[in-house]
């Protein structure tokens, strides 16, 4: 057989086998691995799932599907070196290669835990490509309670429409936005209801005040004036001016109240644009830094001298796979024999073992190339990455700079205010003082004849002031209720809470709608894929299934034909054993046909077993007609007296 | 455009496979935020 016929496949200290074995697979023909029990026939079997099967998301435990099928086909390495495992008992490691014409697998295992890979990459072989008793299928098919089992159903089958996926992806998010709007809806309303709260509150202080002030006028007006008609005059000029002084102060404590809350707000905004333009100075560093090492990278990298060399390995490549083609037919010249005269010159003579040696030498020779172009390539790929992320720090550092001129302008505008401000409030105080020494004085006029009324009329004073700052206190609190904020938009309460109900509505509404296409989708999901497992049905010929068939909540369903003709529907672990390995090895194909990303192989193990005697040449047959018109290399392992492990190519019998 | 027409283009492109779910959220956010910002100007 020539390598474009066939698989290669090397084994080394894998389960029972102890040291090496070749084994030969014809490519797209059901291949039947004979061999006596306990020989090491799974073994095989395994080696060759390792191969197709053990990528990184397996490896670094990335995709617990995947990690739960390599356990349950017990491709895991054994903790501790006790334990006969994947890796023989008496061996370190173990090895398993893979190749043909166009593909060169490797897996290496080593008993302290280290595995090595390579060309095995992104692969769902496990899930799509194996069928043995311990197989995912084979449990959905027997153990209807087994939910994760029937989950992969689900989610094998929901891959066929790519939009079930993105629906789903779509309800998450409206689900996350009607959640976090509900969540903000309910919070605008709390705080409307403490709206009705303050404005009592309000009104109470206003009353309180009021009444004080009163108070407080009654005693001015009581003060005690000398008799003198002059004197009385001034008396009454005085007690006037220390009402309007008095109530002036009240005035001016007000604004001087709210020019220092203002100075306070512009202070915090100034530090928040500073913290924010030295934390975008520290980014900007770190990205330049980054950008001199990329550019010194870049810089050390000859583009020329590489493609040169991609090329002359390149050409020297070729020149050795025309030579190889050339051994191949002088070694299908040779056929059985050891040697004879050479065709061409008709003098020489050629050796089949001298020209297989030097095929090897040769195949070596290309192999060693390509590892050399595979790196090149690579660094050249790295280099054009790098260059990438050069352009993509310009512009970073170029909106870091425009978000820095920005903080930096906004700063300078808030100083200017602050400054203002700050001149202002220094005014303001300076007039209150004044205003406190004219009612000073005013007072001490007064104090001589009404000691206690003028200390009545302070004591008032001092509560009103107390007062008035409690009731700017609130109203402002009662300002900042009338509006809310979200994602840095500032609306007022009660708009807000109209549109956020809105949005709720409209968003509920989408979500819906979007349900609804996924439901009408998963029902054409799951007609499809019926229609492909009646599509293989059809084609095994296999006489006791009328169809087996997924419902809406993806359970599998058989309609079997019994005893009369009578057909009953049933779910598949209610069949007997032979019949849910039919059943399951018809789940594989459908599976394999549709979602293994690279369906070449499929490994069939210890269910031979399992068949009905009677129907091992129609099942059998069935698969190498499979084989062939799909394109795919099957393994079977099948039980036999022979004396060592064989795999031959099946034939009708 | 008003907000429903709005949601219903983007749903419309989700229909269409137009669109992956990571753009979808960018826009309905998008959406989302221009609808409320009019309540800004108003103010």
């Amino acid at each position: 057989m020539k390598l474009t016929e066939k698989y290669l496949l090397k084994i080394r200290n894998i389960g029972g086998i102890k040291g090496s074995k070749n084994f030969e697979l014809k490519m797209n023909h059901l291949n039947v691995l004979l061999g006596q029990n306990s020989k090491g026939k799974s073994s095989v079997a395994k080696a060759l799932m390792l191969v197709n099967g053990m990528d990184q998301e397996i490896i670094k435990g990335l995709n617990q599907i995947k990690v739960q099928e390599a356990n349950n086909l017990g491709l895991v390495l054994e903790k501790g070196n006790l334990r006969a495992g994947i890796i023989h008992a008496e061996a370190d490691f173990a090895e398993v290669e893979l190749k043909n014409e166009k593909i060169l697998k490797q897996i290496k295992l080593k008993k302290n835990g280290e595995i090595e890979i390579y060309n095995i990459d992104n692969t769902n072989f496990l899930i799509t490509s194996v069928l043995t008793p311990s197989s995912w299928i084979f449990k959905a098919v027997s153990n209807p309670s087994d939910i994760k089992n029937e989950s992969i159903f689900s989610y094998y089958i929901s891959k066929l429409n790519t939009n079930i996926e993105l629906l789903k992806g779509i309800e998450d998010i409206f689900n996350k936005n009607l959640s976090v709007l509900n969540q903000k809806l309910i919070e605008f309303k709390k705080q409307k209801s403490t709206i009705p709260t303050i404005k009592k509150e309000l009104e109470t202080l206003e009353k309180e005040i009021k009444k004080l002030k009163e108070e407080r006028d009654n005693y001015i007006k009581s003060l005690e004036t000398n008799k003198n008609n002059t004197l009385k005059k001034q008396i009454e000029d005085l007690k006037n001016k220390l009402k309007n002084k008095t109530d002036e102060r009240e005035e001016k404590l007000k604004y001087i109240q709210i020019l220092r809350k203002n100075i306070e707000k512009l202070k915090t905004e100034i530090y928040n644009n500073k913290e924010n333009i030295n934390k975008l100075e520290k980014q900007r560093e770190n990205l330049i830094n980054r950008k001199k090492e990329l550019q010194k990278q870049i810089l050390s990298f000859n583009r020329e001298e590489i493609n040169s060399k991609i090329e002359e390995l390149n050409k020297k490549r070729y020149e050795l796979q025309g030579l190889t083609n050339i051994f191949y037919s002088v070694l299908d010249v040779l056929k059985n024999e050891n040697d004879v005269l050479c065709p061409v010159c008709g003098i020489g003579h050629i050796n089949s073992e001298i020209t297989s040696k030097n095929l090897q030498n040769l195949k070596n020779q290309i192999e060693n190339i390509e590892m050399q172009i595979r790196e090149l390539t690579n660094k050249k790929l790295d280099i054009e990455i790098k260059e990438k992320e050069e352009k993509n720090i310009d512009k970073q550092i170029e909106d870091i700079n425009r978000e820095i001129n920005n903080s930096i302008g906004t700063i300078n505008s808030l100083e200017l205010e602050l400054n203002s401000r700050e001149i202002d409030l220094k005014n303001e105080e300076e007039k209150l003082n004044e205003l406190n020494d004219d009612i000073f004085k005013l007072e001490n006029i007064l104090k001589e004849n009404n000691p206690e009324i003028i200390n009545k009329i302070n004591e008032l004073s001092y509560k009103i002031e107390i007062k008035s700052k409690e009731y700017m206190e609130k109203d402002s609190k009662l300002k900042l209720s009338g509006f809310v904020e979200y994602e840095n938009i500032r609306m007022d309460l009660d708009i807000a809470i109209k549109k956020f109900e809105h949005l709720i509505d409209l968003i509920q509404k989408s979500k819906k709608k979007i349900e609804n296409i996924r439901e009408e989708a998963k029902k054409k999901i799951i007609d499809d894929f019926n229609s492909l497992i009646s599509r293989i049905l059809s084609e095994t010929k296999l006489s006791e299934f009328k169809k087996i068939y997924f419902d809406g909540n993806y359970v599998l369903n058989v309609q079997y034909i019994g005893l009369n003709n009578q057909i009953k529907t049933m779910q598949p672990y209610a069949l007997s054993e032979s019949e849910r390995v039919l059943v399951s090895l018809i789940f594989l194909l459908v599976l394999n046909k549709t979602f293994a990303n690279n369906k070449s192989i499929i490994i069939i193990d210890n269910i031979y077993e399992y068949l009905d005697k009677l129907r091992e040449n129609e099942v059998f047959q069935f698969l190498e007609n499979y084989a062939q018109s799909e394109g795919v290399t099957i393994l079977i392992t099948k039980t036999d007296n022979t004396d060592d492990l064989i795999i031959t190519n099946w034939e009708k019998r | 455009m008003n907000i429903e027409d709005e949601i219903n283009l983007l749903l419309e492109k989700v229909n269409k496979k137009q669109i992956s779910v990571n753009n979808f959220e960018k826009e309905l956010t998008e959406i989302i935020k221009r609808y409320l910002k009019e309540v800004d100007e108003i103010d």
